[in-house]
Formats: C-alpha cells, structure tokens, sequence
C-alpha cells in the first residue's frame, strides 16, 4: 500500500477509537480490543474468502465483525466490567471499525496476517500516542484510569504530572482527540517534506 | 467489471452466496449464543457487585437481611418524570425498618440520563446519594465525579422539612443549593430529583416497605 492510503487507513481506523481513548489505560483497553478483532477478523478472511464469492464477502466480513465484537463486549463484561462501562459505546462500535473491514473488501485481497499486524502495531502505537498527550495535556496526569483495571497493582499507577482544576477539557473530548490527530498528521507531513526537502 | 452479463445476480448465483451467509450467520449466532450462555452467571454477577458497593456504602450497619435481594421495582412516572422503574433496596432489621436505597433517574441531566442511588431513613432523611452511571461524555465524567464528589455528601441529613420543600432547588432559582465547579445543569437535574425521591418515599412509604419481591 503506497504511504497515502496507509495515512487515509490508519485515520479512518482511528477515528471510533479516538473518542474512547482519553487516557492511557482506556487507549490501551480499546487498542487492545481492537487488535485481537482485526487480527481474529484478518484469519477468517484468509480461512474464508477463496470461498466466497466476490459479491458475499464483504457481507460475511460485516457479519464476523459484528460477531467478534459482539464476543469481545461479552468477555468484557464477564471479566472487566469496570472497563467495559467505561468503553460503554465504543466497544459495540468496533464492528464496524475499517481495521476489521479491510480484509474484507473486494480491493484488499493482498491483506495478509503479516501486513495486518504491522497495522495493528501501527495503530496501537497511534493510539497510545494521542492518549498520552491528551491525558498529558487534559488532566497534567498519566495513567488516570487505573482503576477500571482489574487487581490491586493498579490503584498505584497513577501518576500526576501537575495539578489542574478542571483540566483541559478540550483535550479529554472526541473533538479534541480529532485536532490531536490532525497535528499528529501535519508533523509527521511536516517531517517527511523536510526530509524531502533536504535530499535534494 | 467486464461484462455485466458475468456479474449480473441471478437466483442461481447468489444461492450458494446466500448459502454462504446463512452458514455463517448460524454459526456467528450459535457462538454468541454459547458465550454468553457461559458468562450469564458471571455477568449477572459482576452487576450485582456494582451496584453493591455504593448500597453497603450508604445503608448504616445494623441490618440482618440482604438488601442487595430485598429489591422491589415501582413505576412511577408522574413523580419522578421518567417511566425508567424505580428499584428499592430495603434494609430491615427483624421486622423493623432499617433504611432504603432507591435507584432513580434523572432524565435531564446535561448529557443524558444520571442514575442516582439514594439512601433515606425510615423516617425520610436523606443517607446520602450516589452516582451509580451516566453518560457526560467520556473524560468529562471523571472530571464530574471528582467535582461532585464532596457536593454529593452535602446531601447526607436534608429531608423536605430541612430545607422546605420549596427551597429544594438552585441558589440562582431562589433554592438553598450551590452548584459546583463548572456545571448548572446537572447539580439542577440531580437536586430536583433527590426532591422528587423524597417525595415519592414520602407518600409511598407502605408500598416501598411491602414485603416480597
């Protein structure tokens, strides 16, 4: 995939994470939630699509993801239910996320397990990224959320950088996720020109 | 696309298409089905133990009977303005009324729906109140509760006697409570319906006791 498309697909997978990953510890709950369904939804594919039809495919694909979300918010409830409240509607949403889609579409047939891992990481790393600053700049706190994880160890993580009020509000909010992610983009543009720039 | 001939859908093609989805779709029902099968217990489990802790917190010691299953489910639409039931935990000791918690909601909170568990005596004093969920905007919410924190616990001995059932509103509407830190409405929705439970205990008070489930 040439680097535009990789940008457009890592936006587009991002965006129903975003709003959900404010924090650290809920970007890595929902990141890793959504790994586990783009790599779960990537083997199907593989297991699937020869015998498909190009017309049902991306049917079935629709069908499995909803499926996979709907098995993965089980598991959630049953095991970390404080995270699964405070994922509330963005764990649903994952069944319609384009990370799990891709494999799917009648032009990606060149997904393969490999490709899809390094977008997961890719992603994931997005994630994590975003989640920092924001938390960062939100909260002048890392690692807020410890609680909605399960044992004891938790409770100690939080780490508090600088005291606020109120916080940043902008910052822990899905449009504030959006302007992050679009200076994350401008930097990264900026950089890659200016490496341009520089060769030649 | 080639031809349209080739990708034209006749009922001959899409069948083993459609063959194909049913296939899946079974198998993709019969895996939630088992699933959630497996963790029903856990599931139902875990629920309880959410709503479990802020009751234990709010009912004083004292009472011999498991108010977690002593629940009882009212609808009252006219009094509390949302037809969601009102669930009553009542603690009991022996035959003696001990305290109750009722899980209300409060449907014009700034975002949505606050849901609120609300500890009263027997005699109709406030224990205190809880936020149980609600849904302010992710990153928003634990701002909320950490502002409404300490708010919330001003709550604990008010009754509509003290202050007047009239006064049971916002400073800035003529009432006797202060908003908190970055917020009017929701202090107002959860205010007007720690009222409107008062007043539902207050002229239910021999039904919400009634025993049974």
């Amino acid at each position: 995939m040439t680097a535009t498309r990789t940008t457009l697909w890592l936006a587009l997978m991002l965006c129903p994470l975003l709003a959900a990953g404010d924090t650290v510890v809920k970007a890595f709950a929902i990141g890793t939630l959504a790994v586990v369904a783009m790599l779960a939804s990537t083997a199907l594919a593989h297991l699937l699509r020869e015998r498909l039809s190009a017309g049902s495919a991306l049917a079935c694909g629709l069908l499995i993801c909803a499926t996979l979300a709907s098995l993965l918010q089980l598991l959630a409830q049953a095991w970390f239910f404080d995270l699964n409240t405070a994922l509330f509607v963005f764990l649903p949403l994952l069944a319609v996320n384009p990370a799990l889609l891709l494999p799917w579409l009648p032009t990606a047939s060149d997904v393969s397990m490999r490709q899809a891992a390094r977008n997961a990481t890719v992603l994931m790393a997005c994630l994590l990224l975003l989640a920092f600053a924001r938390e960062l700049v939100g909260r002048g706190a890392l690692f807020s959320d410890a609680s909605v994880l399960p044992g004891e160890w938790a409770q100690r993580l939080t780490l508090t950088v600088f005291r606020l009020d109120m916080g940043f509000l902008l910052a822990l909010l899905a449009p504030g996720a959006l302007i992050s992610l679009g200076l994350a983009l401008a930097a990264r543009n900026w950089l890659r020109q200016h490496r341009a720039t520089g060769q030649a | 696309m080639a031809d349209p001939a080739d990708t034209a859908i006749t009922p001959k093609r899409a069948l083993p298409s459609a063959a194909a989805l049913a296939g899946i779709a079974l198998v993709a029902a019969l895996a939630c089905i088992a699933l959630a099968q497996l963790l029903t217990e856990r599931i139902q489990r875990n629920q309880l133990a959410w709503i479990e802790t802020p009751l234990l917190a709010l009912l004083p010691a004292g009472f011999d009977n498991d108010p977690l299953t002593d629940q009882l489910s009212l609808r009252a639409e006219q009094v509390m303005g949302t037809a969601q039931p009102v669930i009553a935990y009542r603690a009991r000791r022996g035959d003696e009324r001990h305290a109750i918690a009722l899980r209300v909601i409060a449907p014009d909170g700034y975002r949505g729906p606050i849901e609120l568990l609300v500890g009263i005596t027997p005699e109709g004093e406030l224990l205190g109140v809880k936020v149980l969920s609600h849904e302010e905007t992710p990153g928003l919410g634990d701002a909320f509760e950490n502002r409404s924190a300490g708010w919330l616990e001003d709550f604990a001995g008010l009754s509509l006697e003290s202050p007047p059932q009239a006064r049971w509103r916002m400073r800035r509407d003529g009432g006797d409570f202060d908003a908190f830190t970055g917020a009017t409405i929701t202090p107002r929705a959860i205010v007007t319906t720690v009222r409107r439970t008062l007043e539902l205990y207050r002229s239910n008070q021999s039904l919400l006791w009634a025993a049974g489930p």
